[in-house]
């Protein structure tokens, strides 16, 4: 997927060497100019000219458009995609067969393969006429309703959320709940939580009303706001405090709003319409919010510790010995390091006078006599560094009960307004700038911030507001993206000046109004764009197609992708009958000991990767920063340190050397020959049949049968194993693990088509 | 060229970015290209190459300046007694008095440099080496001083300068990838010392093993082939059949043709890389020159060696790093044991490393780049037997690739706390390192997240003085 704004083409400036902000500007003003001809965008919105962008733009409701070939369409979907299509002069291709359309709707609701019953199933079902309800709507229906829909489309917006379990940087301290907010996202869109609702729990949780349970949930949901990647080393407290505040706010306005705010912390925005002030409007509102994360690392002076929230019914009770058990801990651990330190000085001067000692001329008595008193200072230590250690491992050992422990974030005791940083930096402050929002988006009815609030509240119902013009559109533009492998809006992060325009403008609006008409419902919203034409289309590609629109931006037929790394993960776990279906509770961040290696932790990760293994699915996996599971590296995981709307699609040898030659590949080939041959007779064709069933929901060709066949009887010369070495069933097996590994490496698994 | 690479079909960043061809392919169609489709790409060659690849010699932990390269008398003379300057506002700890050095400095070769007793072997390459005295940084903490050095950033995840050097130059070698790092540390940044952040992923690092690892045990994650070679290549022949049938059905796709290249490739290097790695043809006088033959020099002279074969191969950057699992020169205390053990491990290996160099035409157009994430204080730590971070002033130094050869460049104040002279900031590091391979720092841009991004962010100044 191709990440960043397009770029002009064919201009003669393209020569010349650009720079960085100049550079973008030009080609801001190139792109205008040579792709967009009717757009009359300015080179740099300000609040004065922003109306003049169409992002910036109410959402329009416009007409559902005329199409001449009026029984293509389906919906109205159908009707905008075919417009610009005969616009164009292209000329769709057919639907994709049944055994593909189950694949890729698997594959985009749930993120895991169909089996090859339910595969039949389908194509039974579609075959059949006369059926009350359509046999895609119907598995639509199923889907949607599946607890692995959360888990497919949580982990998108975990993709958003930067979501991690470790803090990352120099001090990668684990962050052992952090998964619950990874549950509440799954849980949130499997119960298809309002994705207005959904962005107000993230943002201002902690302030709407409700108790128990559905306030714990809400609570959990802040943690959106402390899941950032934090310098916990950092000694100026105040620099530390901006810089959790400007990664906040880059991460609500990519997410949100598609739109880098946090570019106006040095200066006034230098494309979208974000003047500095506005920057630290909202900077106020996090100030006088109070992101908890927990504690920074022990035994070294960590001035940047936070609390962590208690949630459940025994909170109230538990939470307060709790945190001052770990205080004292902290403490304790400190005076136990400081101590050990302060002996070994005095042990390095003993050294030093014994070395001296061995000198010519040295005053041998009075050495001697230091020595002898150091010694006994030392012994006076040792006393004193061996109680504290007691002190600690008794603390580490015997913790009082534990409430659950949730990040999140909450209002600070008293709000405050924040400084302008000039260029930046906290040094140089200019005025005080009251709390407040993004002055380009301006809605109605929002309540002003009161002096004793923080304004996050505002915040979130500016976000929220269908009247905002930007919430919807990016979020129908993310949707969009997941099922059709490419935004409307290609740059789903950026919205504003430097971003991408909609290819289908009038669709995007259509699909924004239509969202917030619905109630903001994800499902809703899918199930409308899987029951179009335009998405069940083939991949086939057409010659004249792909001459006229090479990249298909029109839609002319359904782009194949790669599938993500947890997909991929998920899918070969499927078919090689080793995947646990159900959630893994709680994370191996969280089963990690809770303080004892928390010093230095950066030093000796807890976690390796060789760990990160487990038979749930992908999303499970521990997202430690900078650690991640092999498999999800690979195979272009979103980095987890920043908001992220659409990931790499790369290709690299080392993926094909892990497809290869890696054990964790192997044995799940090992595993899926060993189900193809269970009970087959010793003809190969039965198993053969059976593996390209659960692998590619299809039965092999001609060619292919007589490919793999052909594999099964290579000369003993090149064997790996001599055949004498094993035995007729373990060379059987041996052989049909091969043969399992090429379809796991194949492309056809591989893509989603 | 690969037919699906055309710029009118696809953009060279997303044929780049998804290509497994990236390997040289970009060197052929590159930033000296007169035509480029992205703005990103606009990179004309505003200086000849002086250098064609790089050796980065890594020394985890932060060496002693004062100790090794720059001797300071008065800090002789004032051993014990307070630092008379101001002390750094931000430390990393706290410090006493000033500490002398434990060892003597001679001066050495033509050019008469100064090298302490630490580095016996060094100093006979003296007169090839261009020592920057002058250098500083920023981060005082190893992990953000790492980050720092590698990447340009302490805050941010960036890609490393051995990544836009591979982005910017690409590989010589088809088999092999432009950027290897020999057992790198996992610490303080650890992946992200060697990534690609949001460059092509073909440009990140590929690590040979980590620095927990011994050398001969150092590998390529999954580079053994799980079937013998026959039998493997049948495999392989049978997954490329099924591919190519299935390209075929679907009709041009280019990440599905890199992905048919990328299968042949990983087949290849399964090969290339052993071969590179493998020793044992060296003869006995090399395996001598780089201490093979000696248990102390034995692992990290491996390390060199295996250097050089990279660096022979058309590696563009090779990063070969000195540590153990923990933070080898980071001597708070035990300066004088730490340090001696340290750098016995790597003196005759780095000198029989320049010395192979240079007997092999390769030191010319080889950019060999010394140091640490930072140097130490003058001032004394750990029951005066140690010393702290410092990265206020500290050395590097550079041997080959088109330097100034038997010279020191800059220096730090009279006790090596500050950079004093010709200053040399990080920044100014890679943006010199990235001119003596030709490519001009404020034109090696990549385009993310609507903005253009360099190694140098908006720093970096060319430190043309120590051209040869």
């Amino acid at each position: 997927m191709e990440r960043g704004r397009p770029r002009p083409q064919q201009t003669p400036v393209k020569k010349q060497p650009l720079r960085t902000w100049a550079s973008a500007l030009l080609v801001a003003f190139l792109w205008t100019v040579s792709c967009s001809p009717a757009a009359e965008a300015p080179m740099r919105l300000t609040l004065e000219n922003a109306g003049s962008f169409w992002a910036f733009q109410p959402v329009k409701s416009p007409g559902v458009p005329a199409v001449k070939d009026a029984a293509w369409p389906r919906s109205s979907v159908d009707r905008f995609v075919l417009a610009k299509l005969e616009e164009q002069g292209l000329k769709p291709v057919s639907v994709a067969d049944p055994r593909t359309l189950v694949r890729r709707l698997h594959h985009d609701l749930i993120g895991l393969p169909p089996t090859p019953e339910e595969v039949e199933a389908f194509v039974r079902a579609c075959s059949s006429t006369g059926q009350h309800r359509s046999p895609v709507a119907v598995l639509v229906d199923k889907l949607l309703a599946s607890p692995h829909f959360g888990e497919r489309w949580g982990r998108h917006w975990l993709d958003l959320a930067r979501y991690a379990e470790s803090n990352g940087k120099a001090r990668n301290m684990i962050w052992h709940h952090a998964w619950r907010y990874r549950d509440w996202v799954i849980g949130a869109f499997n119960r298809d939580l309002t994705y207005d609702q959904f962005i107000r729990e993230q943002v201002a949780g902690d302030l709407l009303p409700g108790s128990g349970a559905e306030r714990d949930a809400r609570v959990v949901a802040t943690g959106f706001l402390a899941l950032g990647a934090k310098a916990l080393e950092e000694t100026k407290r105040e620099l530390f405090r901006m810089d959790v505040i400007d990664e906040q706010i880059e991460v609500i306005g990519r997410s949100f709003l598609g739109l880098s705010i946090a570019c106006a912390r040095c200066h006034d925005h230098k494309f979208d319409p974000v003047p500095t002030r506005d920057y630290y409007a909202l900077a106020g509102i996090l100030r006088s919010t109070q992101p908890l994360y927990g504690l920074g690392p022990m035994g070294i002076k960590c001035v940047n510790d936070s609390e962590l929230q208690a949630i459940g019914p025994d909170a109230d009770t538990l939470a307060p010995k709790a945190a001052e058990h770990l205080k004292d801990l902290a403490t304790r651990v400190q005076e136990r390091n400081d101590a050990r330190s302060s002996r070994y000085r005095i042990v390095r001067n003993v050294a030093d006078a014994k070395a001296q000692l061995k000198k010519p001329g040295a005053d041998a008595a009075k050495l001697e006599a230091d020595i002898a008193k150091m010694d006994a200072v030392i012994k006076d230590w040792d006393v004193k560094v061996k109680a504290l250690e007691a002190t600690v491992s008794n603390l580490e050992t015997n913790f009082p009960p534990q409430p659950a422990f949730a990040m999140a974030a909450r209002d600070a005791a008293k709000p405050e307004d924040s400084k302008i940083h000039i260029r930046g930096t906290i040094e140089n402050l200019g005025e005080v700038v009251p709390r407040g929002l993004p002055q380009v988006i301006q809605v109605p009815g929002l309540a002003p911030i009161a002096a004793g609030e923080s304004g996050r509240r505002q915040l979130a119902d500016l976000l929220a507001h269908p009247a905002n013009p930007l919430t919807a559109r990016v979020a129908v533009n993310r949707v969009w993206q997941h099922l059709f492998g490419r935004g409307l809006v290609t740059t789903p992060d950026d919205f504003g000046l430097n971003g991408a325009r909609p290819s289908h403008p009038e669709l995007l609006d259509h699909l924004a109004a239509q969202f917030v008409a619905d109630g903001w419902s994800t499902k809703k919203l899918i199930r409308s764009l899987v029951l179009s034409r335009a998405y069940q289309l083939g991949s086939a590609v057409d010659a004249a197609n792909q001459e006229r629109d090479p990249e298909n931006v029109f839609l002319w037929r359904k782009r194949p992708r790669a599938l993500e790394a947890e997909v991929f993960h998920d899918a070969v776990l499927s078919v090689s009958g080793q995947l646990d279906p159900r959630p893994r509770p709680g994370s191996m961040t969280a089963d990690l000991p809770p303080f004892t290696a928390h010093e230095m932790f950066s030093f000796k990760p807890q976690l390796v990767e060789t760990q990160m293994v487990h038979r749930h699915r992908a999303v499970y996996l521990p997202v430690v920063r900078g650690v991640l599971p092999e498999l999800l590296k690979l195979f272009d995981f979103a980095e987890p340190s920043m908001a992220l709307g659409a990931r790499d699609e790369t290709v690299v040898p080392a993926q094909a050397s892990f497809l290869l030659n890696s054990p964790w590949v192997l044995a799940q080939a090992r595993h899926l020959a060993t189900v193809v041959l269970a009970g087959a007779s010793v003809d190969a064709a039965e198993p053969l049949d059976k593996l390209f069933r659960r692998t590619l929901s299809r039965l092999p060709t001609p060619r292919e049968r007589e490919r793999f066949l052909g594999y099964l009887v290579q000369p003993e010369a090149q064997l790996t194993t001599p055949k004498t070495l094993l035995s007729a069933e373990a060379l059987r097996l041996e052989q049909w693990t091969s043969l399992a590994q090429v379809l796991l490496a194949s492309s056809e698994f591989r893509f989603s088509f | 060229m690969n037919p699906a690479f055309q710029p009118s079909l696809i953009s060279r960043r997303a044929a780049l970015k998804r290509s497994a061809a990236g390997f040289g392919w970009l060197a052929a169609s590159s930033l000296l290209a007169e035509k480029s489709p992205s703005p990103a790409s606009a990179k004309s060659p505003h200086l000849a190459p002086r250098a064609k690849r790089v050796i980065f010699l890594f020394m985890k932990g932060g060496p002693s300046h004062m100790d090794t390269f720059d001797p300071k008398p008065l800090l002789d003379r004032d051993d014990g007694k307070p630092f008379p300057g101001a002390k750094p506002r931000v430390q990393f700890a706290a410090t006493g008095e000033l500490l002398k050095s434990p060892w003597k400095f001679q001066n050495h070769g033509q050019s008469g440099l100064p090298v302490s007793e630490l580095f016996p072997h060094v100093a006979q390459c003296i007169d090839d080496l261009c020592i920057l005295r002058s250098c500083h940084g920023t981060n005082p903490a190893h992990g953000g001083a790492l980050l720092k050095l590698h990447t340009g950033s302490d805050n941010f995840v960036r890609p490393s300068m051995g990544a836009w050097v591979n982005y910017g130059l690409g590989s010589e070698n088809q088999n092999l990838p432009g950027f290897i790092t020999i057992c790198p540390t996992l610490a303080h940044g650890g992946v992200n010392n060697w990534g690609a952040a949001f460059l092509p992923a073909w440009t990140q690092g590929t690590p040979i093993g980590n620095a927990a690892v011994p050398s001969d045990k150092a590998l390529v994650r999954h580079i053994i082939p799980r079937l013998a070679p026959g039998e493997q290549r049948q495999q392989l022949d049978l997954l490329a059949a099924m591919n190519r049938d299935h390209l075929a059905q679907t009709g041009p796709n280019q990440a599905l043709e890199g992905r048919l290249n990328s299968f042949e490739l990983a087949f290849r290097m399964q090969m290339a890389m052993p071969e590179a790695q493998d020793l044992s043809r060296e003869t006995a006088a090399t395996k001598h020159l780089y201490g093979l033959d000696d248990k102390v020099t034995e692992n990290f002279g491996r390390q060199c060696l295996m250097a050089r074969r990279f660096a022979e191969r058309g590696v563009r950057f090779i990063q070969v790093t000195h540590s153990d699992g923990d933070v080898q020169w980071d001597q708070h205390g035990n300066l004088r044991k730490g340090h001696t053990k340290n750098a016995a491990e790597v003196d005759r290996p780095i000198a029989g490393l320049l010395k192979d160099l240079k007997a092999r035409g390769l030191l010319q157009d080889t950019l060999v780049l010394w140091g640490g994430e930072f140097g130490r204080t003058p001032a004394a730590q750990g029951g005066r037997d140690g010393r702290d971070h410092n990265p206020e002033g500290f050395t590097m130094w550079m041997a080959g690739g088109g330097v100034k050869p038997g010279i020191a460049y800059g220096a730090t104040d009279d006790y090596g706390w500050f950079a004093a002279e010709n200053k040399i900031h990080i920044h100014d590091l890679h943006a010199t390192l990235l001119a003596l391979l030709g490519m001009d720092h404020e034109h090696l841009t990549y385009r993310h997240a609507g903005r253009d991004f360099r190694l140098t962010d908006v720093h970096g100044h060319v430190v043309r003085d120590i051209f040869a």
